[in-house]
C-alpha cells in the first residue's frame, strides 16, 4: 500500500487537474493455466496495480490506483497486450480530488462531435 | 486523502469487479487494509421502473441500501442504467413513508367522513373484512373489486388473482396495465393466438433499420435506446425512423422524424400495406404458408358510457372484437384505398417521408424492427395499431428471426410477467387462459385443487369500467394496490373522484407512500416497496427475472402479498361460496381463504430451508414455508408443456433473469422459428403454434377518426405522457432530490407560435380546460419538446397540475385502454394577475429541463 | 363532499412523517385538497450554473451537470456535451473527462473514443434546478456507516 499517490506518467500534468485520485477496478481474463505467471506480471506492471484474487478463475481482480483517467486508458491497453490475456473489462471507476482547490472552468469551444467507433 | 479512504475506495473496486467476474475473493487475499466495516455487501435485483428490466446491482450496509450500480452481466443493459435506475438507492427513503396503516376516523371509530389516523393492522383489516362481508351478502361477488399493477411481482399478482377469483369468486380484478399496454396484449392474442413479442432484445443488434410508432424511447425506455442508438452508430448501413404527434429526443437522433396528426398512423401503416402490395414485395411463399386474412369489425364506437351519443352512433360499439374470415384480395382491395396521396392528406406527414419508410418495409433485404409503446397502445384504436404493424410484418415475412421483429415495449416492471403471464386483467388466467372459457376454468380449478364450478366465468370490470361502477354505486369495496390510479386514470374528476367518495364504498389503498389516491381512500396501508421482500418481475422481451429481500421495511409497512395473504385468513369458504359448490368439496367448509388457497399442500410445500442462506423473507417466515417458492412452482404448472415454460424457481436466483419459454434450462430468444424455438416441429420451418392451425392472421381495418378533435372551441390537440427523470405519477422519482430538482414540475410544451397568438409567454400561468375540466400550468415554448403547431404535451408526473382532470375517458373498445394522446382543449392565460414574474423570471440560459 | 380532510390527514401524517414535509409543497406529491379544487401552478425553476461539482451519493452515481446546457445539439450530427469533455478537450474546457466506463461498448472492448452506447448523455447526466427538494430522503452515504466520524452529523445526502 503505497502511502503516497503513485508517480504520474511524464505527460500526465498536460490534462490532468492536480490532485486526484482514481481508483478503477479490472477484471482481466486470462488463459486459466497462465493466470498466475499473469498475476505476478501485473503485480510487477506499475506501483498502482493490485491483483485481489480470482487466479484461479481465469478471472484476475485488479485494481488501478492512477492521477488520471488517462492513464487508466492507458494501464488498460497495457494489460490487454499481455500474453495470455483474453480480455481486459474495466468494472468500476471513483475519482476524488486530493485537495481542496476548487475546479476551474474553462470556457467551452463551440465543436461538433461524430461518434468514431 | 488518508489511508482508510483510500484502502475503501479500493476495496469497492475489487469488490464489483469480482461481482462481475463471479469470482470469491479470499478476504486473505486482499492486499488492503480492510476492516470488516467497510465491507458491502451486493445483490443483483431487476430495476423497479419500466418495461425494460436492467439489472442492478444493489449495494447494503447495517441493513440500508447505500448503492446501487448497473450489473455487467446483466444482458438487458451490460452495466448501464439510466438516471431514474442510478438513483434506486434512494427512492425507498423519502421520509414521508408510510409506517402504519391509517384508517378515516371519527369518535373512535370508522367514519368515511372523518380524517385518516393511525390504526393497527387488526383494525384495518377488521373494518376491511366487515364491509367486503356485508358487500357480499348484500350484492354478491360483482360488487368488490381490486386494481392491481404490472409493479406487483408474479406472486403477489398471483396471489390477488386467487384471492379474487377463487376466494371471492369475482373477476373484477384488473391492472394498472390496463392503461399501458392491453390494446398490445389483445393484438397478440388475436394475431398468433399467444401474447407476448416472438422477438427479443437481441433484435437490436440485427436490425438494419428501427422504426418507432409512438414511442420516445430515449426518454421513456432510455437503456434499449442506448441499444439502438449504438447500433446506428456502430453501422454505416443502419437507419431510424420514427414517427410521433411531436419532436423529442428520440427525433433528435433519428435520420427520419416522421410527424403525422394524431389517429393518422392507421392510414400511414394502410398505406405502406398498400405499397407492399402494389409493388410486388408481398413474400408469397410466407403468406401462403403461415397467414390468413381477416376482416374486422368497423364502426365501433369508442369505449366511452353507453349512453354517450358516440356509442349509440356506432354501429359496432357492442360487437368491436367481432372480425370475419377473408382474402388476400379483399385485404389488397381495403388497403388500395390508402394511396400516397390519401395517407399525405390524412396525416401531414410529407410524401417523400412516407415512400421512404414504405420502402424500407418492402425491401427484402432490409431487417426492420418496428418498437412501439404508448402511441400505439393508448389509442382509440389500439387494437387496429398493433395489428396493422403486424400486417406489415407478416406480408414481407419480416417477423421471427433475429432483426426482423415486430417489438412491443412495455412501460411497467412486470407489465408482461404479472398483468400479462400471470393473467391479472379481468378477462384472463395464467398462462394466457381466459375466464369466459370453461375448458380453461376447469384446468384453474384443477390446478388449484378447488371444486368445480367456483371459477366464475363472466368477464370482470375493466378498468375505466371499475372507476364508473364505483360511481354508479354497483361497485362497493375495492382495493387499489401498486398503483396512484387517481391521479392516472381518465376524466379523474368526473368519473374516478366520484366513485371514491361514494358513501357507499370503502377505498383501500395500499402503498409505501402517501399519493393522490391514498388522500382520497377511506384506509391507507403501508407497504414494502422493490428489495424490502422478496420479488419477480417479467420484462418486455419474456424475461423473468427474480430478486432476494434485502433490508427490512420500514416501521409497520409489509409486503402486498402479505397483506393479501392475511386479508385471506379473515374469510371461511361458507362466508362467500355458495352451498352448492361447497357441498362437492365437503372437506373445505369451515377452513379460511388462506386455508384454501395457499395452505393447500402445493404453496406450503417448500420448507424454510429452501431460502437461501442470508436472505431475510418476512413472509416466508411469518407463515412457516417458502411462501414466494410455492405460489411460484403452483404458478408455473400452468404454463410448464404449453409454450409457456418457466425454469425451476432457484435457477431464476443463479441467472440475470430466463426468456421463456425455457426447456431443459434454455431460454427461447425467438418463438415460432425452427432452430430457436423448442415448439416448432421439424421441418417445418416456422410456426405460428399458438393457433390452432398455427397461421397468423392478418386483420383488415381502416382509419377511423379519434373519439375528440380539436374544434373552433376546443383548438388544440392534448397528448400526455411521460419525462425521463420521473416515472408514472412521480411517487417513487419526486422523493429524490436529484430527480425532482432534475424536472421540478410540469409544463404545457407549446409551439411559440401557438403561445404568441394567445398572448403568451414562457413561464405565464395558463388554464388547460377541456369539456371534462381544467388546471393550471406553466408555458414551455423551448426544451426537450417540440411540439407542432396545434399541438400540446403535458407530463402526467406532477400532482399539483392532475392533467388526467382534463383528458378524456375513451377507451379502444376492444382492449378498453384508454387513450391519454387525444383530445381537445384550450389554452388560456390563467388570470393577469398571475402572469405576473414570479420569483423569479426562468434563467433564460437554463429553464427547467 | 370530504369535510375536514387537510388538516386532519395532515396531521395523521405528520405523527409518522416527523413533518418533513411542508403543505406548500404537498400538493405535488399528493394533489390539491380537496382533490377537486383547482390548484396554482407553481413558478418554473432557475437552473443551477454554477459550475460547482456535486459529491456523489454513490460511486457509481452518474454525476449531475453543474452547467446550463440550453441549446446543446446532441443528434446524429454533433454531441455538444463532447466539446468540452472528450479527452482532448479536456485542456482546453478544465472540464471532467467522460469516465474511462464510457470507451467500452457493449462486449467490454475499450474503443478509440466514446462508445456509441454511450452516446445519449441526458440519458444518465442531469441538470439541476433550484427547486427545494419536496421531502427530506433519508439515504444514508456509506460513508456515514463506515466511518461515522468523518460525516458532519453523521449523515449526508450531498
Amino acid at each position: 500500500m503505497p502511502d503516497e499517490p503513485p508517480d504520474a506518467p511524464p505527460n500526465a500534468h498536460h490534462n490532468t487537474p492536480p490532485g486526484e485520485l482514481h481508483v478503477s477496478s479490472l477484471v482481466v481474463h486470462c488463459r486459466r493455466e497462465q493466470a498466475p505467471a499473469i498475476a505476478a506480471a501485473l503485480a510487477g506492471l506499475d506501483s498502482g496495480i493490485e491483483v485481489h484474487g480470482g487466479v484461479a478463475e481465469g478471472k484476475l481482480v485488479v485494481t488501478l490506483e492512477t492521477a488520471s483517467q488517462g492513464e487508466i486508458v492507458e494501464r488498460l491497453n497495457r494489460i490487454q497486450l499481455l500474453p495470455g490475456v483474453l480480455a481486459a473489462t474495466l468494472v468500476f471507476h471513483q475519482v476524488e480530488t486530493t485537495d481542496s482547490s476548487p475546479a476551474s472552468t474553462g470556457e467551452c469551444k463551440p465543436w461538433t462531435f461524430r461518434a468514431e467507433a | 486523502m488518508d489511508l482508510s479512504r483510500r484502502g475503501m475506495m479500493k476495496a469497492q473496486a475489487a469488490a464489483a469487479a469480482a461481482m462481475a467476474a463471479n469470482v470469491t475473493l479470499p478476504a486473505g487475499a486482499q492486499n488492503i487494509p480492510l476492516g470488516e466495516e467497510l465491507r458491502l455487501k451486493w445483490d443483483k435485483a431487476p430495476c423497479r421502473f419500466c418495461g425494460t428490466g436492467c439489472g442492478v446491482m444493489v449495494g447494503v450496509k447495517d441493513g440500508r441500501v447505500v448503492a446501487t450500480h448497473g450489473d455487467m452481466r446483466a444482458e438487458v443493459n451490460r452495466g448501464l442504467n439510466c438516471v431514474k435506475g442510478y438513483f434506486l438507492s434512494k427512492i425507498m427513503y423519502g421520509s414521508d413513508r408510510l409506517t402504519q396503516p391509517m384508517m378515516r376516523m371519527r369518535n373512535g371509530r370508522f367514519d368515511k367522513e372523518g380524517d385518516l389516523q393511525p390504526v393497527s393492522w387488526d383494525q384495518a383489516f377488521d373494518t376491511m373484512a366487515a364491509h367486503w362481508k356485508k358487500v357480499l351478502k348484500e350484492k354478491g361477488p360483482e360488487a368488490v373489486g381490486m386494481f392491481g399493477s404490472g409493479q406487483w411481482t408474479l406472486w403477489e399478482g398471483y396471489a390477488a388473482s386467487k384471492l379474487m377469483r377463487a376466494g371471492f369468486r369475482s373477476n373484477n380484478l384488473d391492472p394498472n396495465a390496463r392503461h399501458c399496454m392491453a390494446s398490445a396484449a389483445v393484438s397478440f392474442i388475436r394475431t398468433f393466438g399467444m401474447d407476448e413479442p416472438m422477438g427479443c432484445y437481441d433484435d437490436f443488434e440485427n436490425a438494419d433499420a428501427f422504426v418507432l410508432w409512438g414511442s420516445n424511447m430515449a426518454e421513456m425506455h432510455p437503456i434499449l435506446w442506448t441499444r439502438v442508438t449504438d447500433r446506428r452508430l456502430s453501422a454505416e448501413h443502419v437507419r431510424i425512423h420514427t414517427l410521433s404527434t411531436y419532436e423529442h429526443r428520440t427525433t433528435d437522433l433519428s435520420d427520419a422524424a416522421v410527424i403525422f396528426r394524431p389517429g393518422s398512423d392507421l392510414a400511414i401503416m394502410n398505406y405502406i400495406a398498400n405499397h407492399i402490395i402494389r409493388t410486388g414485395a408481398v413474400n408469397r411463399e410466407f403468406v401462403e404458408r403461415h397467414v390468413n386474412f381477416r376482416m374486422a369489425n368497423t364502426d365501433i364506437g369508442y369505449g366511452l358510457r353507453p349512453d354517450n351519443v358516440l356509442e349509440q352512433r356506432a354501429q359496432h360499439a357492442n360487437d368491436a372484437q367481432v372480425s370475419q374470415p377473408s382474402d388476400f384480395e379483399a385485404y389488397a382491395r381495403l388497403v388500395s384505398d390508402y394511396t400516397l396521396d390519401r395517407a399525405h392528406e390524412l396525416s401531414g406527414v410529407p410524401k417523400p417521408q412516407l415512400e421512404a419508410l414504405a420502402k424500407l418495409y418492402a425491401d427484402p433485404k432490409t431487417k426492420v424492427m418496428s418498437l412501439w409503446t404508448m402511441g400505439f397502445n393508448q389509442h382509440v384504436r389500439g387494437v387496429w395499431a398493433n395489428h396493422m404493424v403486424y400486417n406489415l410484418h407478416l406480408l414481407t415475412g419480416k417477423i421471427a428471426e433475429p432483426g426482423n421483429s415486430p417489438f412491443s415495449l412495455t412501460g411497467q416492471p412486470s407489465a408482461c410477467g404479472t398483468a400479462r403471464e400471470v393473467g391479472t386483467f379481468s378477462h384472463r388466467l395464467p398462462a394466457d387462459m381466459q375466464v369466459a372459457n370453461p375448458e380453461h376454468r376447469k384446468h384453474a380449478e384443477h390446478l388449484w385443487k378447488l371444486p368445480e364450478g367456483l371459477l366464475p366465468g363472466k368477464v370482470g370490470f375493466h378498468a375505466v369500467e371499475q372507476d364508473r361502477m364505483l360511481k354508479d354505486g354497483k361497485l362497493n369495496a375495492y382495493w387499489i394496490m401498486c398503483n396512484n390510479n387517481l391521479q392516472t386514470a381518465p376524466n379523474t374528476n368526473n368519473e374516478t373522484y366520484p366513485g371514491y367518495r361514494n358513501p357507499q364504498n370503502l377505498i383501500v389503498c395500499s402503498d409505501p407512500y402517501p399519493t393522490v389516491t391514498g388522500m382520497a381512500a377511506d384506509i391507507v396501508l403501508p407497504t414494502a416497496m422493490w428489495v424490502e421482500k422478496e420479488g419477480a418481475y417479467g420484462n418486455a422481451e419474456r424475461r423473468t427475472h427474480f430478486w432476494h429481500q434485502l433490508v427490512n421495511a420500514p416501521g409497520e409497512a409489509r409486503s402486498d402479498l402479505w397483506q393479501l395473504m392475511e386479508f385471506s385468513k379473515r374469510f371461511t369458504t361458507d362466508e362467500v361460496w355458495p352451498a352448492e359448490i361447497l357441498a362437492k368439496a365437503p372437506a373445505y367448509r369451515g377452513k379460511t381463504l388462506f386455508e384454501v388457497l395457499f395452505r393447500n399442500g402445493q404453496v406450503d410445500r417448500f420448507p424454510l430451508s429452501d431460502i437461501a442462506a442470508g436472505y431475510e423473507n418476512r413472509e416466508s417466515k411469518e407463515y412457516g414455508f417458502y411462501v414466494q417458492k410455492g405460489l411460484f412452482e403452483e404458478y408455473a404448472s400452468f404454463g410448464r408443456g404449453h409454450g409457456h415454460d418457466l425454469a425451476p424457481f432457484d435457477a431464476y436466483h443463479e441467472a440475470r433473469g430466463l426468456r421463456w419459454p425455457v426447456v431443459n434450462g434454455q431460454e427461447t430468444r425467438w418463438r415460432y422459428r425452427e432452430g430457436y424455438d423448442p415448439y416448432v416441429e421439424k421441418g417445418s420451418g416456422l410456426q405460428f403454434y399458438g393457433n390452432p392451425d398455427k397461421r397468423a392472421n392478418i386483420m383488415g381495418a381502416p382509419y377511423e377518426p379519434p373519439a375528440e378533435m380539436p374544434d373552433q372551441d376546443y383548438d388544440l390537440w392534448l397528448v400526455t405522457g411521460r419525462v425521463l427523470e420521473h416515472w408514472h405519477s412521480g411517487t417513487m422519482t419526486l422523493r429524490v432530490p436529484e430527480l425532482y430538482k432534475a424536472f421540478p414540475g410540469a409544463v404545457l410544451f407549446m409551439h411559440p407560435e401557438d403561445a404568441q397568438k394567445r398572448g403568451l409567454r414562457r413561464g405565464q400561468e395558463v388554464k388547460i380546460a377541456s369539456r371534462r375540466g381544467e388546471i393550471r400550468s406553466r408555458v414551455e415554448t423551448r426544451g426537450r419538446n417540440k411540439v407542432p403547431r396545434g399541438v400540446v404535451f403535458v407530463p402526467f408526473f406532477d400532482a399539483s397540475q392532475l392533467i388526467n382532470k382534463v383528458t378524456l375517458d375513451a377507451t379502444d373498445p376492444i382492449s378498453k385502454q384508454t387513450d391519454f394522446k387525444k383530445c381537445a382543449v384550450k389554452v388560456v392565460a390563467a388570470s393577469v394577475q398571475a402572469a405576473a414574474p414570479q420569483s423569479a423570471e426562468p434563467d433564460p440560459r437554463g429553464g427547467p429541463r | 363532499m370530504r369535510p375536514r380532510l387537510l388538516l386532519g390527514a395532515m396531521a395523521g401524517m405528520a405523527c409518522l412523517a416527523a413533518g418533513t414535509l411542508l403543505a406548500q409543497d404537498a400538493p405535488r406529491l399528493r394533489g390539491p385538497e380537496p382533490f377537486t379544487v383547482e390548484q396554482p401552478a407553481p413558478p418554473m425553476q432557475r437552473a443551477i450554473t454554477n459550475d460547482v461539482r456535486v459529491r456523489r451519493n454513490y460511486p457509481d452515481q452518474p454525476p449531475l451537470i453543474p452547467h446550463s446546457i440550453e441549446g446543446y445539439a446532441l443528434d446524429l450530427h454533433a454531441n455538444k456535451c463532447m466539446s468540452c469533455h472528450a479527452r482532448r478537450f479536456t485542456e482546453q474546457s478544465q472540464a471532467p473527462m467522460i469516465s474511462v466506463t464510457h470507451y467500452q461498448d457493449r462486449e467490454g472492448n475499450t474503443l478509440g473514443g466514446l462508445a456509441p452506447r454511450r452516446y445519449s448523455c441526458l440519458a444518465c447526466h442531469v441538470p439541476q434546478t433550484e427547486a427545494r427538494p419536496l421531502v427530506e430522503n433519508r439515504f444514508v452515504d456509506m460513508d456515514a456507516l463506515t466511518e461515522p466520524e468523518r460525516q458532519p452529523g453523521g449523515r449526508s445526502n450531498r
